[in-house]
């Protein structure tokens, strides 16, 4: 891919161990970033998509393993980084919101506190001048900074999502990785939180891998989209390009599924059966045993990720016929 | 209004736990302010001893073996000393060390804890062993052994006792931290770069104060006990003639009994009993408002 990705991954694998064995939950993704971009990664629970953002920042539990595969950010690999430079990159230069805001804040520690806290954990400063800084950050998100004083009990959800957000931004950082970052907060406050990234972006000149399984927020947020399944990225493809003409199986069947709010609407398209067990994987193309045009090249070839056209990946045999009516 | 609020009980639990506590006052607030003004009382008598003690509580002051009487509340003993003086001087010594051995045990136990929790591996195993095999023995046992190691002064006693309850924080840290390192509040410290000091210090330590407050109140009661049995066994810290409950209700107990001398057993054993109570009652109060509170959050 291009020479000015920010951020690019290739070949990554990532393994946990578990009781029951080893857990391959990301296979060999490969994905580039670059400056000022969105990029959405779609999939469903278990296929691999936190687990991206995890391995990025390079904290994953203590299971879990980067087994192959490197990610560059400005031309470092951030695998053969130390703990100490990794603390560095952290927060500075790619940060984090997550999926949960109820439970990613300190629930005793004041706002204010906490974005003191991530300031001073990288710059030096003084605590007031840090403060100062918070203070602006929350007004400039349009959040009054006398909140800077309250503990996180006393927000509501939409609100402490923004604050989150502001920690992950206060210290300028290139690339924000965003793990389902609206999830359990109503759709008009979904909306503000995406608007607020998307002006970030553009205000900031920051780079977001959003992270979800809702196609309609990674359609409106995204420049492009990436959809994984089974730890495999199946396809990748500009957002219009992607909605317009899915090639892969499961991204039709990804998009069938949106419900439509129309009148002649009646039925909701399902794909059929669950997400694999990734101890034991399907031999073959790991969405075949859903696969309403699998043929038997499919259960015994992996298909590889093939440019179809210009930019727009896919990893089928069949791309491009129709799976779901 | 705001300052009226953190003068309240409420108030002040709220700003321990950080969660809302709602009207009315519950059993809870109850065995709190109880305990409460129970352990204030206590301590502010043993504070204003000199001042407030009719007597010197080591020589004599009337006659042998009088029961109470106006002049002397709570009667004498055999060498004619008052005992209503001696139980005001008395607190001193049981108070000091209770206090002093927990916050000991405070000191050794939660950094322990707050590491091993956090580290886990080897160094955890090894740790987690050797409190456990502390924690087996009964600390009355324990600190018999010790107490006949040292010898029994003050110093001695306290860290005797200061021993026994360094599992009890070791391990109720531990656990706590074992769970709040996998809160998500702590990964995301992690990923805006912070420093392992500044994760145990400034994210995880906060959120065990709440169970150590309850095991700090506890263990007091429970070395408060434990230095009355040493006193009781005749292993106690105290020279006669200085005045302490436990070392008067051994000394006595058996005229108590066979005399019908009451009051020179009686007040002694009430006023250990009504420190533990005290504390017991604090920390039980504690236990149970914020317990559920935490699970809440």
């Amino acid at each position: 891919m291009t020479n000015q990705e920010l951020l690019s991954i290739k070949n990554l694998s990532v393994v946990y161990n578990t009781t029951r064995g080893r857990l391959i939950a990301i296979d060999n993704f490969s994905l580039g970033l670059s400056e000022g971009e969105i990029i959405s990664v779609v999939g469903e629970s278990g296929s691999g998509k936190s687990t991206l953002g995890y391995a990025i920042l390079r904290i994953l539990p203590p299971n879990g393993k980067i087994v192959n595969g490197e990610i560059h950010f400005n031309g470092i690999n951030i695998i053969q980084l130390s703990e100490k430079e990794l603390r560095e990159l952290r927060g500075k230069k790619i940060s984090m919101i997550f999926q949960d805001p109820m439970t990613s804040l300190d629930p005793l520690m004041r706002i204010g506190d906490q974005i003191v806290e991530t300031i001073l954990e990288h710059e030096k400063m003084d605590k007031e001048e840090a403060w100062n800084i918070g203070a602006n950050l929350l007004e400039s998100l349009g959040i009054d900074s006398e909140r800077m004083y309250d503990f996180p009990h006393q927000l509501s959800g939409g609100m402490r999502q923004r604050i989150v957000i502001a920690l992950a931004i206060v210290l300028n950082p290139k690339v924000v990785i965003a793990d389902e970052p609206t999830t359990g907060l109503d759709v008009i406050v979904q909306y503000q939180i995406l608007d607020l990234l998307k002006r970030l972006r553009d205000e900031r000149k920051i780079s977001i891998i959003f992270i979800t399984h809702d196609l309609g927020l990674a359609y409106d947020i995204s420049d492009r989209i990436a959809v994984m399944y089974a730890g495999k990225l199946v396809e990748l493809a500009e957002k219009n390009k992607l909605f317009d003409r899915p090639l892969h199986p499961y991204t039709q069947g990804l998009l069938k599924s949106i419900p439509e709010l129309s009148i002649d609407s009646k039925n909701l398209v399902s794909i059929p059966g669950y997400p694999p067990d990734m101890v034991t994987p399907p031999r073959g193309c790991r969405f075949h045993p859903r696969c309403p045009i699998a043929m038997s090249l499919c259960r015994q070839k992996e298909p590889k990720l093939i440019e179809v056209e210009k930019n727009h990946y896919v990893r089928c045999f069949r791309s491009g016929e129709v799976a779901f009516k | 209004m705001n300052s009226d609020k953190k003068l309240s009980l409420h108030g002040m639990l709220q700003a321990i736990s950080r969660v809302k506590i709602r009207r009315p006052i519950t059993e809870e607030e109850w065995f709190i302010t109880i305990g409460g003004s129970i352990i204030f009382l206590i301590f502010m008598m043993a504070l204003l001893a000199p001042f407030i003690s009719p007597y010197d509580p080591t020589i004599k002051t009337g006659a042998s073996y009088q029961p109470p009487s106006w002049e002397h509340l709570m009667g004498t003993d055999k060498f004619g000393r008052d005992m209503f003086s001696r139980i005001i001087w008395g607190g001193r010594i049981p108070l000091v060390i209770g206090l002093v051995a927990t916050i000991f045990s405070f000191a050794i136990g939660v950094p322990l804890g707050l590491l091993s929790g956090y580290f886990g591996g080897n160094f955890d195993r090894i740790l987690s062993l050797v409190m456990d095999s502390i924690y087996s023995f009964p600390g009355l046992v324990l600190a018999i052994a010790l107490a006949a190691l040292l010898g029994s002064s003050v110093v001695n006693i306290t860290v005797a006792i200061a021993v026994i309850y360094v599992p009890t924080f070791f391990r109720v840290v531990r656990g706590q931290v074992l769970s709040i390192k996998e809160e998500l509040y702590v990964t995301a410290a992690i990923s805006i770069g912070a420093k392992r000091r500044t994760i145990i210090a400034r994210y995880i330590f906060p959120n065990t104060i709440p169970s150590i407050a309850i095991v700090f109140s506890l263990s007091i009661a429970d070395a408060i006990l434990t230095e009355a049995g040493l006193s009781f066994l005749g292993l106690g810290p105290v020279v006669p003639p200085v005045p302490d409950w436990a070392y008067d209700l051994q000394k006595w107990y058996g005229l108590a009994v066979s005399q019908g001398y009451w009051w020179l057993a009686f007040w002694p054993g009430f006023f250990i009993m009504l420190t533990v109570l005290g504390y017991s009652l604090f920390g039980e109060g504690l236990n149970e408002m914020l317990n559920p509170m935490l699970r809440e959050v």
